[in-house]
Order: structure tokens, then C-alpha cells, then sequence
């Protein structure tokens, strides 16, 4: 009898608490699901929330910090924002990816969102935010630009050198820029960007047009490996990528095209921006464990030699 | 209570050595990994003498039947105080993790309330629900590693640490803190092939260096600033970008500090009642007590690791080697079918 008071008395409790419809408990309705957002900083904070649902428009909120600028966002939404699942986050300064990674861990942004910086140029009004990240993910499929979200950027401004290698809208159009601390933003050429994509190893191109023996033809491509290896010859690194292609076409044009876009991108991002976004220290650290921990961080790279061979299978 | 078999014990101790891997707070690097192995075949030498014990046909419940009080005693304060320090742990991976509550005491309240009723279903009932919750820990894992996978970069392995081998050995030793429950529980088994429980260590060691192998490949130059490097790389594994994973993690985190309270509540009650054989409630009493011990070690920020250690080895190794020189003159604490 005592058991079955006790359950008896258990089941209308469960019934009676368990319903889950307390009232701070936040119903579908009650959040805006943000699928962008665009960041300012000026004096203060601006932060432009774009939501997923067509019919709700923008809402911006400022403020002196970003939990700040994304209370008045809320605010101004009239409800709580769950920026788990946003896609594209586009800021404006260089030193508010300092801020990112507390959105990384707070506001629990996922680590595969976008990043786009906005150089010497602001979002239009009434910009089609979707037809942004869709246009930044073809870019990245095609090859023209490498690979590049969230997370992949915090660690590189983790880095020694604390260079991030980064999507950007100029005026010219889409590219690369090389964000790095107490440096202006290095904006890459196209061939640059390009070349970067063969050296990091996360994307290529599906084809290539090349200038073969016909003329004008495409090199298709059907899987390519990147492989980084170092030495060091009378007391300098030489880093040599070797990049692996399965494809058809003209190899020979093609090694030269590839070669010339590894060549550029080296050069621009090593001698020019002095930046490694190509995974220098690492590969030193590995397969020149005794030089890379003697050397110092500014001496070792920057006078490191680059190697890029295409190799075909 | 009732016996339960060597694979359920081996559930059992490896779902309380991944709530610890879950919590470590610790500089990681392939120093760790080599630490962690160098631990785990420390934690198997430390075992000998128990399962030495146990073939001989040992039944630590005869021995403290004959009024041997201390050995339960020092049993109870164990398990109590690191009862304690697992709901300090949860405190502070409820802040990693978002748990829906804002005040620590509610939590703690709140799980001890769950705890004290899987507490009172006894060995048995805890022992087969370990077995269900291993199947969403592996489940968990297999979400992890599909949302890690494309993250992975092996030069990150070359980066040093901050922390040597033998620190790495000597942390990582402090958190086999259930050892010592591997010498209790084995008592509740039917004590054939005992050295089947130690099954635990191999699996506890993929485990380990599973995910610290990803902590130390995916996290790369963020891992020096993670507090938590298990929960950073919970939140950067999502393997759907439609659909977060965070739900997974939570609910097998709970499932985990749950079991492994539980665990500490039934032992520290079982060995309460051996010391103390009219006294009631004896769950909620355990319960109350951890609760204010994680107070208590919350307020004084402890962290002693090298006094955990000590205690590991003492009631680990000491204690059943000891029992072991003593064993042939005290046939009284063999089991009775044995004698």
C-alpha cells in the first residue's frame, strides 16, 4: 500500500512539475534565430543581427561591449537571439577579432560560421546576406579562395604570429586580406589567394584553365593532396610543398599555372605581409624540431625558402 | 546487495574515469598522452595486489563483519570527500556547458535528489543502467569524432607543452580516483576470473588518449587558453551545421556525474552501515555530506592533487597488499562458500 501511495503521489508530481511549460522557458516563438550579422566598431559597438525568417527585418543594437551591443539587438528584436546557428558574421575592424572568440564560447556561435571583413567598405541596406554566404562558400568550392570559418581563424590568431588569414570585400570585389596584430590588413592578389588554396590544403579548384599546346583548355582535377616537408640547408629552412594531382588535361600547362599561384602566394604572404598562414611553424616544429626550438620567432620564417613542386600520379 | 558481473563493474569504473576526463582542467600535449599511458600502467600495478586478493577468495564484507570499523571508516571519508569534489566539478562544467540552472545549489540539490533515488535501487539497478548509459557514451564519441574529423591536423602534434612527462603521469593519477572503489566493488562480484574487472584500464586508456589525441590535433593553438579543453572541443565538433550537438554532450555529462555520485552514495552508504548498523537514511546522510564537503572544498579552492594520489595508493595498493601478507592467518575473511 505505502509503494503505491508513494508512486501514486510521484506520477502527480511528475505530472504537475515536469510539463515543461514553465513560462522562462523559451518556446520557438519566443526566440529570433540569426542566420547573420554585420559588426562595427567605431566608438561603440554596432551590431546588425539578420535574421533567418524572410518576413522579420535587421535589427541593429550599440553598445561599449558586445554583450552590450547584442542586449539592445535583443531589444530591438523584442525577443531573446540564439546566434548558434548563424552563418555569416562580416565586421569592419581589424582588432574586433579579438571579440570573436567570446562569441566562440559564450554565445556558443558555431565553429564553422563565416567570416567576412569588410575593407575600406560597408554592407548596403538592403544587402541579400544569403546571397553573400552562398557567394563566400561557391568561391571557397570553386578554389578561388581558400577555406577559411571560425574556428580555423581564432586559432590563427592564437599563433605566434597572430596573422589570420581572412575572407574580404573590397571595392574591387571579393578576396583575401591578412589580418595580423599592430599591421594594416594585407588584401592578397587573386593568383595569391588562389595559390593559397594548393598551400593549405583544404580546397582546390575542380579545374583550371590552362594555355596548352590547342590554346585555351581545362585541366580537370580529380583529387589533390598537399604534403609539407622541412630542412634545413646552412642554417635556413627550405620548406618544400609538394602538391600530389590525379586529373587529366595538360600537365605540363597546368603545373605551370599552379606553380605560379604557389609561387605568388609565398611571396605575398611570406615576404610581403610577413605572415604565416601557411603552417610554417608547424611543419618547422615537426621535421626540424632542434632549429625551430633555438631559432626566434621573427628570425626563422621569414627568411625561409619555399619550395612548390606539382607532382602528377 | 546484490552481485553484480565483472563487465558492469568494468562499465562502471570506465564511465567514472570519463566524467574525470570530461572535468580535467590540465596543459595538454603529447607530454600528456605519454603521462596518461605511463598512469594507466601505474593504475594496473596498483591493481595487482587486489586482484591477488580477490582469486585467494577475499570478501571484504567478512572482514569488516568482525568489527574492523577503521577500514570503513577511512572508506567512507573517501568516497565522501571525493563525492564532494565530483559536485565542485560539476559546478564548474555546468558553466561550460550552459546547464539550465543558474545556482550551484540547486544543482547540487537537484542531482542529489536524482542520485539519492538511484541510490535506493540498489547496486544492481545502478550497475545495468552504467551498461545502457556506456551505449550513449560511445554514441556521444562517435558524434565527436565525425564532427572533429575534418579538423584534425597531425602537426599540431609536434607543439610542446608546458607540463613534462612526470607531471602529466603524476595529474593524470590524481584523477583515477575510483581505483580504490575497484578494491570495493569487486567484492559485490562473484569473484570468478577476477582480473576481468581490470578491462576497465585498456578501455579507460583508448578512451583517454582518444580524445586527448583530438583535444591536442583539432583545438591546436587554442588548447593553451581552454580551462576545459573537453567541452572547447565539444563546441567546436559539430558534425551537422543544421542541427548543434551541445544536447548530447549535456545529457551524457549529467547521466555521468549522476552515475558517478551515485556510485560514491552507495558505497559510502554500504560502508556507513557497517560501521553504524541501526542508522537510517543513510543515502541522504552521504548525500548531505558530499554537498557540504563541495562547499566546503569549493570555498577553500582546493586542488590537491598530490594528497589524492597519496590516498589513491594507500586504499588502492596498501591496503589490499597489506591484507594480502595478512590473509593466510585470517581464514575467517575468505567467503564462506570458499572456506
Amino acid at each position: 500500500m505505502k509503494k503505491l501511495v508513494s508512486a501514486a503521489i510521484c506520477l502527480i508530481m511528475s505530472i504537475l512539475f515536469l510539463t515543461g511549460c514553465r513560462r522562462s522557458v523559451p518556446e520557438v516563438r519566443d526566440r529570433a534565430y540569426i542566420q547573420s550579422a554585420a559588426l562595427y566598431g567605431k566608438s561603440n559597438i554596432s551590431l546588425t543581427l539578420y535574421p533567418f525568417e524572410e518576413e522579420q527585418k535587421q535589427e541593429t543594437g550599440i553598445g561599449a561591449t558586445m554583450a552590450d551591443a547584442l542586449e539592445n539587438a535583443s531589444t530591438s528584436f523584442g525577443k531573446e537571439v540564439f546566434l548558434g546557428h548563424l552563418e555569416l558574421l562580416c565586421f569592419d575592424k581589424a582588432d574586433l577579432t579579438d571579440k570573436l572568440s567570446s562569441l566562440l564560447y559564450e554565445q556558443r556561435i558555431s565553429p564553422s560560421c563565416k567570416l567576412l571583413f569588410l575593407y575600406d567598405t560597408d554592407l548596403p541596406e538592403d544587402c541579400d546576406m544569403t546571397l553573400l554566404t552562398d557567394r563566400l562558400i561557391m568561391e571557397e568550392e570553386n578554389g578561388h579562395i581558400p577555406e577559411t570559418d571560425l574556428f580555423h581563424i581564432l586559432s590563427e590568431k592564437k599563433s605566434k604570429d597572430e596573422a589570420a588569414l581572412i575572407p574580404a570585400v573590397t571595392k574591387e570585389g571579393l578576396s583575401m586580406c591578412i589580418l595580423s596584430s599592430g599591421n594594416k590588413p594585407y588584401i592578397l592578389s587573386v593568383k595569391a589567394a588562389q595559390g593559397l588554396c594548393w598551400l593549405r590544403g583544404k580546397n582546390y579548384p575542380e579545374r583550371i584553365a590552362v594555355n596548352g599546346e590547342k590554346g585555351s583548355e581545362d585541366y580537370e582535377i580529380h583529387s589533390a593532396k598537399l604534403k609539407l616537408s622541412a630542412e634545413i640547408n646552412e642554417n635556413i629552412p627550405c620548406i618544400t610543398a609538394r602538391i600530389i594531382i590525379k586529373g587529366s588535361g595538360d600537365e605540363q600547362a597546368a603545373k605551370a599555372v599552379i606553380e605560379s599561384q604557389c609561387n605568388a602566394a609565398a611571396r605575398e604572404t611570406i615576404k610581403l605581409a610577413k605572415a604565416d598562414v601557411i603552417g610554417l611553424f608547424k611543419c618547422l616544429a615537426r621535421y626540424c624540431p632542434e632549429y625551430y626550438s633555438k631559432q626566434e620567432t621573427e628570425t626563422v620564417k621569414w627568411d625561409a625558402a619555399i619550395q612548390c613542386t606539382v607532382e602528377f600520379e | 546487495m546484490n552481485k553484480i558481473s565483472c563487465s558492469q563493474l568494468t562499465t562502471t569504473l570506465l564511465l567514472s574515469s570519463a566524467f574525470m576526463l570530461m572535468c580535467f582542467s590540465a596543459p595538454i600535449g603529447t607530454e600528456y598522452m605519454a603521462g596518461t599511458a605511463i598512469s594507466f600502467v601505474i593504475q594496473a600495478i596498483l591493481c595487482i595486489p587486489i586482484i591477488i586478493l580477490y582469486r585467494k577468495g577475499f570478501s571484504l564484507s567478512a572482514y569488516c563483519s568482525e568489527k574492523h570499523f577503521l577500514i570503513p571508516c577511512i572508506f567512507v571519508l573517501y568516497f565522501i570527500l571525493h563525492g564532494g569534489m565530483s559536485f565542485v566539478l560539476v559546478f564548474n562544467g555546468a558553466e561550460q556547458l550552459s546547464l539550465p540552472f543558474s545556482a550551484p545549489l540547486v544543482t547540487a540539490v537537484l542531482i542529489g535528489i536524482v542520485c539519492f533515488y538511484t541510490a535506493s535501487l540498489g547496486l544492481c539497478a545502478f550497475a545495468r543502467a552504467s551498461s545502457i548509459v556506456f551505449g550513449i557514451l560511445v554514441i556521444t564519441l562517435a558524434v565527436l569524432l565525425t564532427g572533429a574529423w575534418q579538423r584534425i591536423d597531425t602537426m599540431e602534434l609536434a607543439q610542446k607543452s608546458e607540463s613534462s612527462i612526470i607531471q602529466s603521469t603524476l595529474q593524470n593519477l590524481s584523477l583515477a580516483d575510483t581505483l580504490p572503489a575497484v578494491f570495493v566493488l569487486m567484492n559485490f562480484t562473484d569473484g570468478k576470473k577476477p582480473q576481468k574487472a581490470l578491462f576497465f584500464l585498456p578501455l579507460g586508456l583508448i578512451l583517454w588518449e582518444l580524445v586527448l589525441f583530438l583535444c591536442i590535433t583539432v583545438l591546436g593553438s587554442l588548447l593553451p587558453d581552454a580551462q576545459y579543453p573537453f567541452f572547447l572541443l565539444t563546441s567546436v565538433s559539430q558534425p551537422l551545421s543544421s542541427q548543434r550537438a551541445d544536447s548530447l554532450y549535456l545529457i551524457l555529462f549529467v547521466l555521468l556525474c549522476i552515475l558517478r555520485i551515485t556510485l560514491l552514495t552507495v558505497l559510502s552508504a554500504h560502508f556507513l552501515g557497517m560501521v553504524f548498523k541501526k542508522l537510517r537514511f543513510r543515502s541522504i546522510i552521504t548525500l548531505f555530506l558530499m554537498i557540504g564537503s563541495a562547499v566546503l572544498l569549493g570555498s577553500v579552492n582546493y586542488s590537491g592533487s598530490i594528497l589524492c594520489i597519496i590516498a589513491i595508493v594507500l586504499l588502492s595498493f596498501v591496503v589490499p597488499l597489506t591484507f594480502c601478507l595478512r590473509l593466510k592467518n585470517h581464514v575467517s575473511w575468505k567467503e564462506k562458500n570458499n572456506v
